[in-house]
């Protein structure tokens, strides 16, 4: 074929048109060869019918009990269920969802409990008012809540609808769908004549389970409060779900609901029940291997399925070294796994050797972690630690200093990232902060990792800064010195000026020292800053080797003389702070409280509230 | 009892002790009641911020010394910035940079709004003085957004507002703002000047201070007055009557610093850099800012080097410097630094052994 330039509409005439026409090949244009097509297409088949549905639905259009008097919520709950019923899925954490109580795996006693609450349930509902008409099942992912409240819910012939973080759970949605849901009962019932209005019968009873709680969101407003409303009055049992038990979401939930906290399933558990599943897909694999995934995979049953599955094709039969094999690409490990990758000896064409994109993806782990591990670890690798040969010590050195200076650079382009939001800088970061350090560094470090000192280090050195500022803004009117300045000269010089009464007179020294303080508008916090923030180059730090009696003296002097006399204000001229001192907090809290009481207080509160108050005050000093 | 430092810090701009011929110039510039925006800069210790406070003396009497502080919290949209605001009937102070990543937002909202309203107090009693005097300590801190945000307001409202820009390092401020101010430079004091200070300081308090331990501690405090006159005093309660020899009393970070320094000197390995990258995490984690850790170590490290090594390691020196300015996390630089100079130091030793 041959075409035309397109910009003179000429045909174009190169090296292999000219050989073309050579050979005498046949050439033709556009329209030849659609010509061709034409000529050589099957014959065209009558339009296709639109495909029937591979299966048409039976349960969903007359068999719908549950809708009745609320089709419009029950329609997505139908749809939820539907499938599972109708034709195994592909996937096996579908195909093998438990079906059965029995297939449930691991946290028995939490399902037991959940059987028992079940079944109990009408009984327990029309009685007593203690009882929990509601139950809230948490734990991490893929250890089976859902799957337990479905399993449960059926095992005891109730229908379930199922409402998720995919359904619209704002107030309004909840009130319009689910309160009409709660306080009914199925038409299935009035049908077979076992209730009318009353309890429903038992053949067809509804239960409500709400996936996913934590996830009800911004766009869900007020659905939380709904929902606990609607456990109030419910007339079906209803099972909350949700993953993270300590938001403050759900909180409010759990004090209304039965809490069962699900585990993770051992991974011997997980390991035993999926042996099962794969002597059903013809998957030969044998126990340790798959303790190893399960292992790797967290108790995920799900997620491991997922993942066996995955590997599946590869093979007919999984065992170590094929684990072994797919745990380095598929497994999600943390930075805790693959920092030490980074410090690998391994030459081009050895199999531990890794390019830089593999060594990129470790890196990818963690991106936040692994770094600092890097960083924590490098001067510990035996690379860097050879004999005593000048000259290898020497060369080693130079090692470090590369991987020192490789991972400085990296804090540059880091920086550059998390200030200008520049994330295609990330595999630069990646190859300066881990690959060139472990490269240079290189040397299989066995010993265990460290925790990074940075992240506790850079804690208490925000802290330090935050009683550095405040002690900083105290003094401000004294001293005219930038925080730094503070730091490097009035810190040290305060710091003994203060100590030394206390250690040359003891006890007496301490209207000394609390006279300094009030000069520069210090509070005995600043007094315990200034202490903290001292670098010793022995044991012994200034301030802290004084006897605790006077220690104690000391702080029960700055309570009383802060608390009962009014403030020394100083130099005349200088009037100083009024809001930071303690005792100022203290005083206005009084004034509010006597506020409060002048306000509206019935006159026998008045005692408590002040006692409360001076109590409240007491150890905000103690401090 | 104050701090000898405080005690005798000068108030008037008659009274400072140095640099004479700039407060005669600045008592003149405000003879009329009036001033443009100042960028007051020079070293800590020059007394910048005491210019200033004299400034304010010279133009609104004793009562610029009435300070008030106070810890405000700012509703800036969903956040709360708290900051300690200094203020006199004439002026308010406050150290914008401490809001931290906020500070843009503190310069657009707070000082804009300072800026805006025109002063009570003052305004009505004389009519030609009727501007607010913001002053802003460590402006070089600001974040170049922040700088930015700055530069519309000083030119807006100028008519109410006159601000007092303090900082140490001016290479920081960014240009515009820079030619929108009068730049004032305030010099450190000289050592002899800072002896004679320390003399004075001295004679009040009557105190017998020798001229080669004045001498010694204003070498010490690298020209640095307040850390001369704290120096002092730490002198006077170690040993008192003075001696010309006496031991000076060090800052607690310098000694630690110079203690790094020796281990470095001491053995350069593996082993070593970790022991010395806690003594790091220890300084930066103790406030001392990382880039007077760096300089200090600097020289620690260069006193007690050969020529040969001394050269190449301040070429590093000003590399890695450079590079903890750019970055976040200067304990990287630092060790990179340190772990650097272990093999300059190291590879002198080996090549000087044969």
């Amino acid at each position: 074929m041959r075409g035309i330039d397109c910009s003179t509409g000429s045909p174009i005439e190169s090296s292999k048109v000219n050989k073309a026409i050579g050979l005498k090949t046949k050439i033709i244009d556009e329209d030849g060869l659609f010509d061709m097509l034409r000529k050589t297409a099957p014959q065209p088949e009558p339009e296709p019918q639109p495909q029937p549905a591979p299966e048409p639905k039976p349960r969903q259009p007359p068999a719908a009990p549950a809708s009745g008097g609320a089709s419009g919520a029950a329609g997505g709950a139908a749809d939820a269920r539907a499938p599972a019923v109708e034709r195994a899925p592909a996937l096996w954490a579908e195909k093998y969802r438990p079906q059965r109580v029995e297939d449930l795996v691991g946290n028995n006693d939490h399902v037991k409990r959940l059987v028992q609450w079940a079944s109990t349930w009408e009984a327990n509902a029309r009685g007593g008012k203690e009882f929990r008409k509601a139950v809230l099942l948490s734990g991490p992912p893929g250890v089976g809540k859902t799957s337990a409240a479905r399993v449960v819910l059926a095992a005891l012939g109730y229908d379930v609808i199922e409402l998720n973080a995919s359904d619209t759970r704002s107030k309004n949605a909840l009130q319009q769908t689910a309160a009409d849901m709660l306080t009914n009962t199925s038409i299935a019932a009035f049908a077979t004549g076992g209730g009318g209005g009353g309890g429903p019968a038992a053949s067809s009873k509804l239960a409500l389970i709400m996936d996913e709680v934590d996830g009800m969101s911004s766009g869900d407003r007020g659905g939380m409060q709904q929902l606990v409303a609607l456990i109030k009055t419910s007339k079906l049992p209803v099972i909350c779900c949700c993953n993270d038990r300590s938001s403050q979401k759900v909180k409010s939930l759990a004090n209304h609901c039965l809490d069962l906290r699900f585990r993770k399933p051992s991974s011997r558990e997980v390991a035993t029940a999926f042996l099962k599943i794969a002597t059903s897909e013809g998957y030969r694999t044998d126990l340790p291997s798959v303790e190893k995934v399960a292992v790797a995979c967290n108790g995920d049953l799900r997620g491991m399925l997922n993942l066996l599955q995955l590997w599946r094709p590869s093979g007919e039969t999984l065992n170590g070294d094929a684990v072994a094999k797919g745990a380095t690409n598929d497994i999600s490990a943390g930075a805790f796994e693959v920092w030490d990758r980074f410090f690998k000896q391994a030459t081009r064409g050895s199999p531990a050797y890794k390019p830089l994109d593999g060594r990129l993806r470790d890196y990818f782990v963690d991106s936040s972690m692994t770094p600092l591990l890097v960083q924590e670890m490098y001067p510990s690798s035996p690379g860097l630690s050879v004999g005593n040969a000048p000259q290898a010590q020497l060369a080693a050195l130079n090692r470090m200093a590369s991987a020192a200076e490789s991972i400085a650079e990296s804090d540059v382009v880091g920086s550059r990232i998390v200030r200008e939001q520049q994330w295609t800088l990330s595999p630069l970061q990646g190859v300066l902060a881990c690959a060139r350090p472990g490269f240079f560094a290189a040397g299989g470090i066995t010993s265990q990792a460290r925790f990074p000192a940075f992240l506790g280090r850079f804690s208490t050195a925000n802290k330090r800064q935050r009683l550095l500022r405040e002690c900083a803004s105290h003094m401000q009117a004294q001293a005219s010195a930038s925080k730094a300045e503070v730091r490097c000269s009035y810190v040290p010089a305060l710091r003994s000026a203060l100590v030394r009464p206390l250690k040359t007179s003891g006890s007496d020294g301490i209207e000394a020292t609390l006279a300094l303080l009030d000069e520069y508008s210090l509070t005995k916090d600043d007094y315990d800053a200034l202490v903290e923030l001292q670098l010793a180059l022995g044991d012994k730090k200034e301030g802290e080797d004084l006897p605790s009696a006077v220690k104690s003296a000391l702080t029960r002097a700055y309570n009383k003389s802060h608390r009962t006399e009014p403030r020394k204000l100083g130099k005349a001229s200088r009037a100083a702070e009024p809001s930071r001192f303690d005792e100022d907090g203290a005083l206005d809290d009084d004034a509010e409280a006597e506020d409060e009481d002048e306000e509206a207080e019935p006159v026998a509160a008045k005692p408590k509230q002040k006692a409360a108050a001076s109590k409240g005050k007491g150890k905000a000093k103690a401090r | 009892m104050v701090l000898l430092v405080d005690k005798y810090r000068p108030r008037t701009l008659d009274g400072l002790d140095h640099g004479a011929s700039l407060s005669a110039s600045l008592k003149r510039l405000v003879a009329g009641g009036d001033f443009p925006h100042m960028l007051v800069y020079g070293p800590s210790g020059a007394g910048k911020k005491t210019r200033v406070m004299a400034l304010l003396r010279e133009l609104h009497g004793p009562s610029a010394e009435k300070l008030r502080v106070e810890s405000r919290t700012f509703k800036i949209g969903t956040h709360n910035v708290e900051l300690t605001l200094l203020s006199s009937p004439h002026h308010i102070e406050l150290n914008p940079s401490d809001a931290g990543n906020r500070d843009r937002e503190v310069v657009q909202e707070v000082i804009k709004e300072i800026a805006q309203t025109a002063p009570v107090v003052g305004a009505a009693a004389d009519g030609q003085r009727a501007f607010k005097v913001v002053v802003l300590n460590e402006v070089e801190r600001l974040s170049k957004p922040a700088q930015h945000a700055l530069r519309r307001t000083m030119e807006k409202y100028v008519s109410t507002c006159r601000l007092l820009l303090i900082c140490t390092n001016p290479s920081k401020v960014i240009a515009p703002i820079r030619s929108r101010c009068m730049c004032l430079r305030v010099a450190a004091p000289t050592h002899d000047e800072i002896c004679t200070v320390l003399g004075s300081v001295a004679q009040k308090e009557g105190l017998k201070l020798p001229a080669g331990l004045a001498m010694r501690i204003a070498t010490a405090s690298e020209r640095n007055l307040r850390r001369a006159i704290l120096t002092l005093e730490a002198c006077k309660v170690a040993q008192y009557p003075f001696t010309d020899n006496q031991p000076l009393q060090q800052p607690d970070w310098l000694a630690y610093i110079d203690a790094v320094a020796l281990d470095v000197l001491h053995e350069q390995s593996p082993r070593q850099l970790l022991k010395v990258r806690g003594r790091l995490y220890e300084l930066i984690s103790s406030c001392i800012p990382p880039d007077l850790i760096f300089q200090q170590l600097t020289i620690a490290l260069l006193k007690r080097c050969p020529k040969p090594v001394q050269h190449e390691a301040l070429h590093h020196a000003a590399i890695y410097e450079h590079r903890l300015q750019a970055g976040q996390k200067a304990v990287f630089h630092l060790e990179a630094f340190l772990a650097r100079f272990m093999s300059v130091y190291k590879k002198h030793m080996v090549m000087s052994q044969r």
